[in-house]
């Protein structure tokens, strides 16, 4: 359903997303994680097509539902957009429109693309999604404006929003961040059940790994533009085998009050890229063919597979 | 050092006024980190811009330093020990100004500095969280999610304030560069004794930068207490509830995702008792005071410790 081949974007002249591939069929959800600035976010606005002035799309395609994306006009776009692809930004509060109230902003994506809706049929239809997603009073809610919501309860609408017509894939940058673990719970659980009731399929930007293990199917761990590691959350999260998954796997936090650990290094610079593999200077296993080419893929299984050719027997 | 009395902070819908901040009390040492967490949209964000006097109490008291902070006087003299890191970053900055002069403005209005020191001190407190150089020209609007959070850390931590409320600071970072951040923010903690009122959703990581943490539901604080004592020991039934929902970050023990309705409060009585297992007749009559026994302190009826 969704097939990205080789895409790549940079801003200015500086490449960002360098080669990314990925598959997602229906019904599937992929998770995406990986150091701040590290490209995440341009890569889903690259998938929808919505990329900054100063960004450029380098190369690649993007096959949704056959046909690519590249190469549509912009009035063909709009009109996948919001319907059967939406993308949820990772800065909720400013994507959407501070002078609409809640109610406005679900009717116009809803009307929008189901041409005779009633505002009743709307709103109603709206406010048990927002049930669902944990809101006690709904109707206060759609009556607000966004800056009379918590950080957590924009998230939520947006989403909400994202959910109302039903698309086939939705493109979500942090979801969940602004959310207690209770309403993040039930948030991702209902995710999994639209994804359940109406095959939609999802790749979801975030850095928690929780969220990772009991939303996800799939997971690509990026690093500095590129995947690095991709494969089912069980391979990935139970048997890391790229070095900076593992380094990301240890720095997650435990409830024991420990320090966190860190990575040791700095990650590289966008601008000044150096030959070979981008985690070579910060690697502990790194040898010296590591700096000089980067580094193609090596598969575990059918699925799991990394960007590095010592990584085998961790 | 901060002694926050009986804060009361309500805001009106359509002429329905609803209590978002109901009766919060607390208190911090200097060099302190006191943990907030909570419920989305229980009421965290607007307690803290009430103590940075970004939002008018309706009731309830604020000391800092033994001094009255709701008087502007005394808040144009203490501003500077206060700063805070809000939770959408990028609202904070003008997209359109390089990531330098978004930080130097931390100081502009609040000290007189020779520009070479105010230029020195920014590229300092940018390289602590980890940005480099090359940033330093970049317009906000072109930075990354978690490189704009740190970018509003830098210019909290730039005026040497005695009291950083950091609203959710590093939910935008992935757990390595958190790791860093926190890091930083210890170093300072140790260093300059700075306290910080630490709002966040990320339990483990209160567990390890919290000396103390409260627990909001519904505009009150029901626990409150020593982070490991009140991780390891939940007094309140919404901790307990709250515990039970972290997301294990592995797959080899399976996890049922919880499963319950969303309730409406009953508007009396205690805000949990539509969820609580242990309610009883009583608790949808009245509603518990936080009792303090020791360190700890519980809003309960039937609390689980104390
Ligand atoms: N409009 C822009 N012009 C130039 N550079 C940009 C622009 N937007 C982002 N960048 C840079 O591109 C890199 C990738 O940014 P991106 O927003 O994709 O990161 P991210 O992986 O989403 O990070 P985060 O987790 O912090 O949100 C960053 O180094 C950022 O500074
Ligand atoms: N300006 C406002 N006008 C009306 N209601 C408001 C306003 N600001 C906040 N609220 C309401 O006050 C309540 C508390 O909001 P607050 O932002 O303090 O929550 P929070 O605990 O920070 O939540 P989150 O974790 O989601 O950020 C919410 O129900 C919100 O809708
Ligand atoms: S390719 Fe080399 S440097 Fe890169 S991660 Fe693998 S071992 Fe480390
Ligand atoms: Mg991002
Ligand atoms: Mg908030």
């Amino acid at each position: 359903m969704l097939e990205i081949q080789q895409l790549q974007v940079s801003y200015g002249g500086t490449p960002i997303v360098k080669d990314v591939s990925l598959c997602l069929a229906p019904g599937q959800i992929a998770g995406l994680v990986g150091e701040s600035g590290c490209g995440k976010s341009t890569f889903l606005r690259a998938v929808m097509m919505l990329l900054d002035d100063t960004a450029h799309l380098d190369g690649g395609s993007i096959l949704f539902e056959g046909q690519d994306l590249t190469t549509l006009s912009q009035k063909q776009l709009r009109s996948l957009r919001g319907h059967e692809i939406v993308m949820v930004f990772q800065n909720a509060a400013l994507a959407s429109d501070p002078m609409k109230r809640v109610r406005h902003q679900f009717y116009e994506t809803m009307s929008c693309h189901q041409s005779g809706v009633s505002k009743k049929d709307c709103y109603a239809h709206a406010e048990s999604l927002l049930e669902t997603l944990h809101f006690p009073d709904p109707k206060r809610v759609m009556k607000s404006y966004p800056f009379e919501l918590s950080g957590g309860m924009n998230q939520r609408v947006a989403l909400a929003v994202a959910m109302a017509n039903h698309p086939k894939l939705i493109l979500a940058d942090e979801p969940t961040s602004a959310l207690d673990v209770t309403v993040q719970a039930q948030v991702v659980k209902r995710m999994r059940e639209l994804r359940d009731q109406f095959g939609t399929a999802m790749l979801v930007v975030t850095h928690n790994m929780g969220v990772v293990a009991q939303l996800c199917d799939f997971v690509g761990v990026m690093y500095a533009g590129r995947i690095v590691e991709w494969g089912t959350v069980s391979e990935v999260l139970g048997s890391p085998r790229h070095p900076y998954t593992c380094a990301l796997i240890r720095a997650i936090p435990d409830m024991s009050g420990a320090d966190p650990v860190g990575i040791p290094g700095a990650p590289p610079d966008f601008l000044c890229p150096e030959p070979g593999c981008d985690f070579a200077p910060r690697c502990s296993r790194a040898r010296a063919e590591c700096r000089k080419e980067v580094p193609s893929r090596c598969g575990f299984s059918n699925t799991h597979w990394v960007l590095c050719p010592y990584a085998e027997g961790m | 050092m901060l002694e926050v009395n009986g804060l009361c902070k309500h805001f009106t819908k359509d002429k329905i006024s609803f209590a978002a901040v109901d009766g919060v009390s607390f208190s911090m040492d200097p060099g302190e980190c006191l943990g907030l967490v909570g419920e989305s949209g229980c009421g965290k964000s607007t307690t803290a811009q009430l103590i940075a006097r970004l939002l008018r109490e309706d009731q309830g008291e604020i000391w800092f330093q033994g001094e009255d902070l709701r008087k502007p006087a005394i808040w144009k003299r203490l501003r500077r020990d206060i700063q805070m890191i809000f939770q959408n970053p990028s609202d904070s900055f003008d997209p359109r100004y390089t990531l330098l002069s978004s930080v130097k403005q931390g100081l502009r209005y609040l000290e007189r500095c020779s520009k070479d020191e105010l230029e020195h001190r920014a590229k300092d407190a940018i390289a602590c969280v980890g940005l480099k150089e090359t940033y330093w020209k970049r317009p906000i609007r072109q930075l990354s999610g978690g490189e704009c959070q740190r970018a509003a850390i830098a210019r909290a931590i730039l005026s040497n304030p005695k009291l950083v409320i950091c609203d959710e600071a590093t939910s935008a970072l992935d757990v390595s560069v958190q790791a860093q951040i926190v890091a930083l923010l210890q170093r300072l903690k140790q260093e300059k004794h700075l306290a910080y009122l630490f709002i966040t959703h990320d339990l483990a990581l209160a567990a390890s930068v919290c000396d103390r943490i409260a627990v909001m539901y519904r505009g009150r604080i029901v626990e409150l207490g020593p982070t490991l004592e009140v991780i390891r020991e939940p007094g309140h039934p919404y901790t307990q509830m709250l515990l039970s929902c972290v997301l294990p970050a592995r797959v080899d023990q399976p996890f049922e995702l919880p499963d319950w309705e969303v309730q409406r409060p009953l508007g009396r009585g205690c805000a949990f008792y539509p969820y609580c297992s242990k309610a009883a007749p009583e608790c949808a009559e009245k509603s518990p005071q936080l009792q303090t026994s020791g360190r700890r302190a519980v809003a309960c009826f039937h609390p689980s410790c104390l």
